[in-house]
C-alpha cells in the first residue's frame, strides 16, 4: 500500500513538473476551462436559485385558483359563485380575491394593486414594494398619486414598505384596502377578481378542480402545481438563452481541449517513448496523464464553480440578471439564498471533467502501447 | 549472464520496406565485464543493444538473462526488468526538455514506489558523483553536451541496475569530454557493473576500459575479440 501511495506521489510530482513545463499553454487552457465552468455553473446555479425561490413562494399559495371566463377571457366573479364553490364536497375554504394591474406612466411600468387577505392598510393608505418605492423615490409618510379608472387622481399615503426579502414578487406591488381598491378600479361590491380555494385533502386537488368545473363550466381552475410548472418552464426557457450563447464558447473550448488532449505532438510521443524505455509501463504513462487531466480539469472546475457560486449568491449574478430575471421594467433587487446542491455539482463535474480526461487518455494509450525501441533508433 | 541464441530482428516484415537489422546472432555477455559492440553505422549495434535490454523483442531466436528467457515475457514483466536490471544511456541523451536535471534523473525511479525522499537523495548523490551536483536544478536544455551525457549516466544509475547499456556514449563529444565520460564508465566497471557499449569511436577502444569487442556488420557478428586473450585489431575502428 505504501509503495502504491509513493508511486502515486511520484506520478503527481512528475505531473506537476510537466504542467509547469508548458506554463503558458497549460495556463491558457486552464483559464479557458475556468471561464467555461464559471459561465455554465452561473447559469445553472441562477436558474436553480430562481426556481427554488418560486417554489418557496408558491408554498404559501392556495391549492386552487378559480377564475371566471367570459368569451374565453378572465372576468370578474360574482360573490354568489363563491358560495356555490364553498358548497362543494372537499373544499375547506373559499376566499374572493381582489387584485388588478395599473399602468403607471411615471415609471413606465405596470403595477400590481392588491387587497391583502390580512392586515390591509387603512383607507387612503398603501404598502409599497421596495423596487417601486425606490423608483418613485418614496418613503413611509410620502404620498403616492395614481390616476384611477376614470382618470381622476387618487392620493395614497405610504404607510410602510414591503419586506425586501420578498422583492422577487413584491417589486411592483401596491397593497391597499378593499374600499380603496373598488373605488380605484370602479368594481362594484359583490364582485371579485378570482377565488382562492383550500381543499380538505391535498391529494384530491384534481378531483375538487373537476367538481368546480362541473358546477361552474365558465371558469378555469389553476392548481398550485400548474403554477409551479409554469414558473419552471419560464426559467428553463430563460436559462436556455444564455446556454445557447454559451454553446458557441462550449464548442470553441471543446475544439481547444480536443486539440490539446487528443493530438499528441511529436515531442510528447518522443517523451512517452523515453519513459517507456526507462522502465515505465503503459499503465504508469496512462496514470500520469490521468493525473494531469484530472488535476487540470478538477482544479479548473472547483475554481470555476466557486467563482460562479460567489457571482450568483453574493454578487447578484450581474452577468445574467437581465436575461434570467426577465425583461420587466422594474428590476427587483434580491439575493438568492446560497445553497450547495451536491447532485448538481456532480452532474456539472461529470459534464466538464470526464470528457476532457477521456479525450486525454485515448491518444496517450495508443502512444503508450508502442514499442519503446524507437527512442534508441532516433 | 546474458545470452543471445540465434537472434534476428526484422522491421516491417512482409512490407516493401522490410529490413533485417540483426541476423542470426548468438553470443554471450559475461557479468561484471565491459563488452563493446563495434561496427559502422547500420551494422545493427543499436538494435542489438535494444534486444539485450528488452526494449524490443527478437523476430527470431531467444534472449536469456541468467538463464531465463526474456524474449517472450509479457510487456509488464519486460518493463520491470528494464527498470530494475538495465540502465540505459542513449545516443541522443534523450533527456526530457524543460524538466530539471534532478527531475530527469529521478524519472526511472518514479514507478518503483520507493519513498520520494530516498529517490531524491540518491539522485542528488549520483549527480554529485558525475560532477553535476550544482546543476541539479538547471533545465536540461541549458546543459553542455558533456553535462547532458553525465546527467544521462546518473539517470541510468538511479535504480542501481547491475547492467549499463550505453549507445554511442561519446558521440557528439570532443576528446576531453569523451575521456571524462569513459572515466565515469570505467569507475562503474570497477564497482562491479556489467557494461555493454555500442560505439564506433576509436577513442573508446584505445582505453583499457573495453575487455571484449564484438564486431558487427550488416546485422551479423563478424568477430569477437577478448582483450585478455587476443590482441585487439584496431584497424576495424572506422568512424
Amino acid at each position: 500500500m505504501n509503495a502504491w501511495i509513493e508511486r502515486q506521489r511520484g506520478l503527481i510530482d512528475t505531473t506537476v513538473a510537466n504542467l509547469r513545463r508548458r506554463k503558458a499553454r497549460n495556463l491558457g487552457l486552464f483559464m479557458a476551462y475556468v471561464l467555461l465552468v464559471f459561465l455554465l455553473a452561473s447559469v445553472v446555479l441562477f436558474g436553480d436559485g430562481m426556481r427554488r425561490e418560486a417554489r418557496l413562494l408558491l408554498e404559501g399559495a392556495p391549492e386552487l385558483v378559480v377564475q371566471r371566463l367570459t368569451a374565453g377571457r378572465h372576468d370578474l366573479m360574482p360573490a354568489q359563485w363563491l358560495q356555490r364553490i364553498a358548497g362543494l364536497r372537499g373544499v375547506a375554504a373559499v376566499e374572493g380575491r381582489l387584485w388588478g394591474y395599473h399602468h403607471d406612466a411615471a415609471v413606465g411600468a405596470n403595477l400590481t394593486l392588491q387587497v391583502p387577505k390580512e392586515a390591509a392598510p387603512a383607507a387612503g393608505r398603501v404598502h409599497l414594494g421596495a423596487t417601486l418605492a425606490r423608483l418613485r423615490g418614496l418613503a413611509p409618510g410620502d404620498v403616492l398619486s395614481l390616476r384611477d379608472h376614470a382618470g381622476q387622481p387618487h392620493a395614497f399615503v405610504v404607510e410602510a414598505l414591503l419586506d425586501s426579502r420578498s422583492e422577487l414578487v413584491s417589486a411592483d406591488l401596491v397593497l391597499l384596502g378593499e374600499a380603496d381598491f373598488r373605488a380605484f378600479f370602479g368594481i362594484a361590491a359583490g364582485l371579485y377578481t378570482d377565488a382562492a380555494l383550500r381543499v380538505v385533502n391535498p391529494l384530491e386537488t384534481r378531483t375538487v378542480a373537476e367538481k368546480v368545473l362541473a358546477r361552474l363550466p365558465a371558469t378555469r381552475v389553476i392548481s398550485r402545481e400548474e403554477m409551479r410548472r409554469t414558473y419552471d418552464a419560464v426559467f428553463n426557457w430563460r436559462q436556455g438563452l444564455p446556454l445557447m450563447a454559451l454553446s458557441v464558447l462550449l464548442a470553441a473550448f471543446a475544439l481547444l481541449a480536443w486539440d490539446k488532449a487528443s493530438g499528441l505532438s511529436a515531442e510528447e510521443r518522443r517523451e512517452i517513448g523515453i519513459l517507456k524505455a526507462l522502465g515505465w509501463d503503459s499503465g504508469d504513462v496512462l496514470a500520469m496523464k490521468l493525473w494531469e487531466g484530472a488535476l487540470l480539469s478538477l482544479l479548473a472546475f472547483l475554481l470555476g464553480y466557486t467563482l460562479a457560486w460567489l457571482h450568483v449568491f453574493y454578487a447578484g449574478a450581474p452577468l445574467f440578471e437581465p436575461v434570467l430575471k426577465g425583461w420587466s421594467v422594474l428590476y427587483p433587487r434580491f439575493a438568492l439564498a446560497p445553497e450547495v446542491d451536491s447532485s448538481r455539482i456532480v452532474s456539472l463535474a461529470l459534464l466538464t471533467v470526464l470528457p476532457y480526461v477521456a479525450a486525454t487518455l485515448v491518444p496517450v494509450w495508443r502512444a503508450a502501447t508502442l514499442d519503446p525501441d524507437a527512442v534508441m533508433r532516433e | 549472464m546474458i545470452e543471445l541464441v540465434g537472434v534476428g530482428k526484422t522491421f516491417n516484415p512482409g512490407r516493401d520496406n522490410e529490413f533485417h537489422a540483426v541476423r542470426e546472432v548468438s553470443l554471450s555477455i559475461e557479468a561484471g565485464r565491459v563488452t563493446a559492440l563495434r561496427g559502422p553505422s547500420g551494422s545493427g549495434k543499436t538494435t542489438l543493444l535494444g534486444l539485450i535490454g528488452g526494449l524490443t523483442r527478437p523476430s527470431v531466436g531467444r534472449v536469456r538473462l541468467q538463464g531465463r528467457d526474456i524474449s517472450a515475457l509479457p510487456e509488464r514483466f519486460l518493463t520491470a526488468l528494464r527498470r530494475d536490471t538495465f540502465g540505459f544511456v542513449f545516443q541522443q541523451f534523450q533527456l526530457i526538455r524543460d524538466l530539471s536535471v534532478l527531475d530527469n534523473v529521478m524519472l526511472p525511479a518514479v514507478p518503483t514506489g520507493r519513498p520520494h525522499a530516498d529517490i531524491r537523495t540518491r539522485a542528488l548523490r549520483l549527480l554529485d558523483e558525475v560532477g553535476l551536483g550544482r546543476r541539479a536544478a538547471a533545465r536540461v536544455q541549458w546543459l553542455s553536451g558533456g553535462e547532458a551525457q553525465r546527467a544521462a549516466i546518473a539517470r541510468a544509475l538511479i535504480n542501481d541496475p547491475p547492467v549499463i547499456l550505453a549507445d554511442e556514449p561519446t558521440a557528439h563529444l570532443d576528446n576531453v569530454l569523451s575521456r571524462q565520460i569513459l572515466e565515469i564508465l570505467a569507475d562503474l566497471r570497477r564497482r562491479g557493473r556489467t557494461l555493454v557499449i555500442a560505439s564506433h569511436d576509436p577513442l573508446v577502444f584505445e582505453t583499457d576500459l573495453v575487455e571484449r569487442v564484438i564486431d558487427l556488420r550488416d546485422g551479423r557478428v563478424l568477430t569477437v575479440h577478448d582483450r585478455s586473450t587476443v590482441p585487439m585489431d584496431k584497424s576495424a575502428c572506422r568512424p
